[in-house]
């Protein structure tokens, strides 16, 4: 169980390394694909703390799926508000 | 004293705040007028169907007078979950009083504004700010009235559970989402100054969802009040003390 | 003798009290309302947005977001050990937690005299003003949680544990979690957006 949550914080670190790399306009270049990437990439590090940190993942379905829909609705409007603007 | 007055009270709270929005709308307040503006426009503005936003403050007075009740009946049933030292429910007291106090007070200085409007736009400003300023910046009310129900709630173990948990919590919540109220003092724009998007449309909707949430609860807690009960017991009481007969 | 749900129920738990539940959701909205409010910023003039972003040190963010990601794994470990009812552990686990929240609080101070000290204040244009107003915002909610987090140490502490402590354990650890969670965003939006 514990070694879960180790390999759970490396793949978060090594998230928040990838996803300060793209922001420095290495990867995809600079413009909308770095940013969508790094959105994405964020949101799946708060998902991964609420799905295995937080243990939403036993928790009640209600309140699993707030937080999955929280997830998923900000970045895209998120993104939306970036791509409108 | 039957339970009918205290529901009455519980209503006065989403009727303020009906009245406390539509006062708002007459004012041309939502939202009001930006921190940003220059003395000219904040005069100009003023000059606008000057009538009708003066209609809007003395709605504000009269809808604050609802808040009274809102508070006193919240305070009833706070109390039965406290035990022999109510601390929370006298907090609570203090912190809604202060709530009328927080309406009042601003509403008076945007009246001085209207009042003249040919004056000096310096002054028409300086009346305006000293209004806006704790209309949204003043959290002291909400912060001490929102911690008292909070803390009242949750730390009583002993008493029955009047209010859930859940609302205890809501309004711990609300105490501290109330305070960065004050950095409407440090901008002037932006969405922490007085007619931004944080400080002012998303304070103003958790505000109004405190009005629905608490008077949802409190008729709750009302309906469980057994007022008779009580009245029984004071009169058993009284007969035994022969001051009334048996 | 570890105090764990039988296995059928081990799938429908409100991790903590599900009124803390409200606090901690509240907070996670409010907050998305003031993401919208950064990315809404930069979509403005991102020519601004990115060089006022140039004047901060992504590295120290970065390092924060790492502080406060162990901070989450120990916390998370913690609790593992309070279940267990190794309080001694679940104690310095969180111990560990709240050291990592020092240092993040440390590397704020530092990186705030620095960013003041070349003249960039709140007042220097939106970027800053929200620079410093959603990380003061979200300090404030470190240093809550470092109280709240001594709180549930004190609570590891008098073993054994009842449920109804464990409970409160969760609570506590749950919001902290919400305080990592919400610095993830931040560090995305106000260091990597331009």
């Amino acid at each position: 169980m514990s070694k879960v949550l180790v390999g759970v914080w490396a793949v978060l670190i090594a998230a928040t390394v990838a996803s300060w790399w793209l922001g420095d306009d290495h990867g995809l270049g600079a413009g909308d694909a770095a940013v969508l990437a790094v959105l994405a990439i964020t949101f799946v590090k708060v998902w991964l703390v609420g799905m295995h940190f937080m243990e939403l993942r036993g928790a009640p379905r209600a309140l699993r799926h707030v937080f999955d829909g929280y997830v998923v609705v900000v970045p895209v409007a998120l993104a939306w508000i970036y791509l409108a603007g | 004293m039957s339970t009918r007055v205290q529901v009455w009270c519980a209503w006065c709270g989403p009727v303020f705040a009906t009245v406390l929005f539509v006062a708002l709308l007459l004012m041309d307040f939502l939202p009001p007028p930006s921190p940003g503006m220059s003395a000219g426009e904040v005069a100009a503005f003023w000059r606008q169907d000057l009538d009708l936003k003066r209609a809007g403050l003395v709605l504000m007075l009269l809808g604050s007078c609802l808040t009274a009740p809102f508070v006193v009946v919240v305070a009833a049933q706070l109390r039965r979950m406290e035990g022999d030292r109510p601390v929370m429910t006298w907090m609570q007291l203090i912190g809604g009083g202060l709530g009328i106090f927080a309406i009042v007070l601003p509403t008076f200085m945007l009246a001085a504004a209207a009042y003249r409007p040919e004056r000096d736009p310096e002054i028409t400003q300086a009346l305006t700010d000293l209004g806006l300023l704790p209309f949204i910046g003043n959290f002291v009310a909400a912060t001490i009235q929102c911690l008292a129900i909070g803390v009242g709630i949750l730390a009583s173990r002993q008493g029955p559970q009047v209010y859930d948990r859940w609302v205890g919590y809501l309004n711990v919540w609300l105490a501290f989402a109330f305070l960065p109220g004050g950095l409407v003092l440090f901008f002037h724009g932006g969405a922490f100054g007085w007619s931004g998007v944080l400080n002012f449309w998303v304070v103003a909707t958790i505000f109004g969802g405190w009005f629905v949430v608490m008077t949802w609860a409190t008729l709750r807690a009302v309906r469980t009040d057994d007022v008779p009960a009580l009245a029984a017991r004071h009169r058993v009481a009284a007969v035994q003390r022969e001051e009334l007969p048996a | 003798m570890s105090v764990r749900a039988p296995a059928a129920e081990r799938g429908r738990r409100i991790p903590g009290e599900a009124g803390v539940w409200v606090f901690i959701l509240g907070d996670m909205l409010v907050f998305a309302v003031l993401f919208g409010v950064l990315v809404a910023t930069q979509a403005d003039d991102p020519a601004l947005y990115e060089r006022s972003q140039n004047e901060l040190h992504v590295g120290l963010g970065a390092l924060n977001t790492a502080w406060l990601l162990t901070s989450s794994l120990a916390v998370a470990l913690g609790v593992r050990a309070a279940r267990a009812q190794d309080g001694g552990a679940a104690a310095r686990l969180f111990l560990a937690a709240v050291g990592c929240a020092i240092a993040f609080i440390a590397f704020k101070a530092v990186e705030y005299a620095d960013l003041l000290g070349a003249g960039h204040g709140a007042r220097e244009n939106d970027f800053f003003q929200y620079f410093y107003c959603a990380t003061g915002l979200h300090l404030l909610h470190v240093a809550i949680g470092i109280g709240v987090l001594g709180a549930a140490i004190r609570l590891v502490r008098r073993p054994p544990l009842s449920s109804r402590d464990l409970g409160a354990v969760e609570s506590c650890t749950s919001y902290w979690h919400m305080v990592d969670l919400l610095w993830i965003v931040l560090f995305a939006l106000l260091y990597l957006l331009g």
